[in-house]
């Protein structure tokens, strides 16, 4: 499965990273090769599979929240609130 | 020293806690060079032990690991120390709480002296990928430790504590058992509460304890276990029972030999010196068989693409506002992008855009399925081999430790260490990795594969295998 540096570029934008254009085409090549890896898969169909059981989960019941000593635990912290430094541009 | 010998003699007032716990401390100071710790506790460490001498002056039990100096991955969260999962991105974060496994362990008497190195949030087999440096094998300094817990496995291999808590999501706990000569065990999912642990691969991590003995890492299970409402995933089935016997008796068990694992034309000393060491368990009575499960092959795909997949999901908390550093930048898109390219380093960037291509509709989600459905179909085959077997046996690395660098440059032939060990994380099967000899010197591991909830038999097993 070939990947080409414009398919990279919508990646590293969806997961938020930035990819100088100088290494769009290694980052391309490398994934290509690890999705041929990968692809060894495809041979696998999902015919005959038993679906895993399902998760355990706890009853649905709410509960009182701690929330009161996780922020009293952070760094800074007011009114109730944990507070963190200004983003410059966020309203 | 064995945990259980040092807690029965600080219990009985025969040594003081703050001795044990000054002596553990000078051990990491000395093996400083092996860059094992991210950071030593040692005044948090000490008034803990002082606290348990004081209750053992009262007459009361500090508990089962009373005065047991215990290391932690740097993963794992405790109340008011740092935190940075081997990651710069999270330099300068403070835990707000306490992982449930590691309360838990607190509350029997056991003393975090320090906070071990590993590869970046769990991605790595060989500790090279920790942002604060590689940790050195302490058996070999040229050749790696395996990981990614790689701190917690060169703590105990280096003795300077009995007992180190690592995490394991494809083998990250038993790989770098196998590499350091010690015990490592991945539980069956569900049997230890992964609260307070930094999320890679939901479905899969689990912490697990890393020990010099069999012995120890069942008693550190067992006292971890259980229910937890801060983790829905958590099993109310109780472990199966084990109880330590010096004499091994197999009599009347059997062993499953992976049939995709044992080919006829491997002759890898490896492979060799493992097959030698279950020759061991069949003189104490247990019989061996072929088994056959033909998913095995599709493992190493099938756990890179659904890791990768959640990890991309799991990673994306981490944009720099909530959780440690953040790049200085003009607006929120581009504090998000600076902070992440500036604080992952290249294997946890390389997973993140693998991960994100795997769930992108119209490109690779088909793949996703695929992997879907080889680990359901593993897990039936798991099942079922092991309604005729008790355990599986097979090496836990196909390789003893590599030299540091060896493999940096390739990423698949790193993934291919993790090709034993990430079956029974994809499945959610017990599997534990015991010393099992040595090639060249360097030591081997022999993985052992349980029944989901059967604990017991893998530490049965294990324990016939070490004598300990």
């Amino acid at each position: 499965m070939a990947v080409d540096t414009d398919t990279v570029k919508d990646m590293a934008l969806l997961a938020r990273i930035d990819l100088p254009a100088d290494r769009l085409e290694a980052v391309a090549a490398e994934m290509s090769t690890i999705l041929e890896f990968m692809g060894a898969i495809s041979k696998w169909d999902g015919d005959g599979v038993v679906p895993p059981p399902p998760t355990a989960r706890r009853p649905d019941v709410p509960i009182e929240p701690k929330h009161t000593a996780l922020i009293e635990a952070a760094a800074h912290h007011e009114a109730g609130q944990i507070v963190v430094p200004p983003i410059k541009g966020a309203s | 020293m064995e945990a259980a010998i040092i807690a029965g003699a600080v219990r009985m007032g025969k040594r003081r806690a703050v001795d044990v716990v000054s002596r553990a401390l000078e051990r990491a100071d000395a093996v400083s060079d092996l860059r094992i710790f991210t950071k030593l506790q040692a005044e948090t460490a000490l008034e803990a032990a002082a606290k348990v001498d004081a209750l053992i002056a009262e007459g009361k039990d500090p508990g089962r690991l009373a005065g047991v100096p215990i290391a932690v991955k740097d993963n794992i969260a405790e109340a008011h120390q740092p935190l940075t999962a081997g990651s710069k991105l999270l330099e300068g974060y403070i835990a707000p709480k306490t992982a449930t496994a590691l309360a838990r362990l607190q509350s029997e008497g056991a003393i975090v002296i320090g906070r071990t190195n590993m590869d970046e949030f769990g991605m790595g087999s060989s500790g090279e990928n920790s942002a604060f440096g590689a940790t050195l094998n302490p058996l070999h300094k040229a050749h790696v430790p395996g990981g990614s817990s790689s701190g917690s496995a060169a703590a105990v291999a280096a003795s300077v504590v009995p007992i180190a808590l690592g995490s394991d999501t494809g083998g990250s706990v038993r790989q770098p058992a196998s590499f350091c000569g010690v015990v490592g065990l991945k539980p069956t999912y569900g049997r230890i509460s992964r609260s307070g642990l930094v999320a890679f691969g939901s479905s899969l991590d689990q912490i697990g304890p890393i020990t010099r003995t069999v012995r120890d890492a069942a008693i550190a299970t067992h006292i971890m276990s259980g229910i937890d409402p801060l983790d829905s995933t958590t099993i109310s089935e109780p472990m199966t029972e084990f109880r330590a016997s010096r004499k091994a008796q197999l009599e009347g068990t059997t062993i499953g030999l992976p049939s995709q694992c044992w080919q006829e034309h491997d002759d890898s000393p490896v492979r060799s010196q493992v097959r030698e060491a279950i020759s061991q368990l069949e003189k104490y009575g247990a019989r061996v068989q072929p088994v056959d499960l033909p998913s095995l092959e599709a493992a190493i795909p099938a756990y890179y693409l659904l890791t990768s997949a959640e990890a991309a999901s799991n990673l994306s908390r981490f944009e720099g506002i909530r959780f440690g550093s953040r790049s200085d930048a003009d607006d929120l898109m581009s504090t998000y992008i600076d902070t992440r390219t500036a604080g992952f380093g290249p294997e946890v960037q390389r997973r993140i855009l693998l991960g994100t291509f795997a769930l992108a509709e119209g490109w690779a989600d088909d793949l996703y399925r695929r992997a879907d459905a080889v680990r359901s179909r593993m897990r039936t085959e798991l099942d079922a081999a092991l309604q005729t077997v008790d355990v599986l046996a097979m090496p836990t690395a196909p390789t003893t430790a590599f030299r540091l660098g060896e493999k940096t440059s390739d990423p698949i032939e790193m993934y291919l260490s993790d090709i034993y060990t990430t079956p029974p994380s994809l499945t959610g099967h017990p599997a534990i990795s015991v010393p099992a000899g040595s090639v060249n010197g360097l030591p081997v591991g022999l993985q052992l594969i349980g029944r989901r909830g059967d604990e017991g038999s893998v530490f049965r097993f294990g324990m016939a295998m070490t004598g300990a």
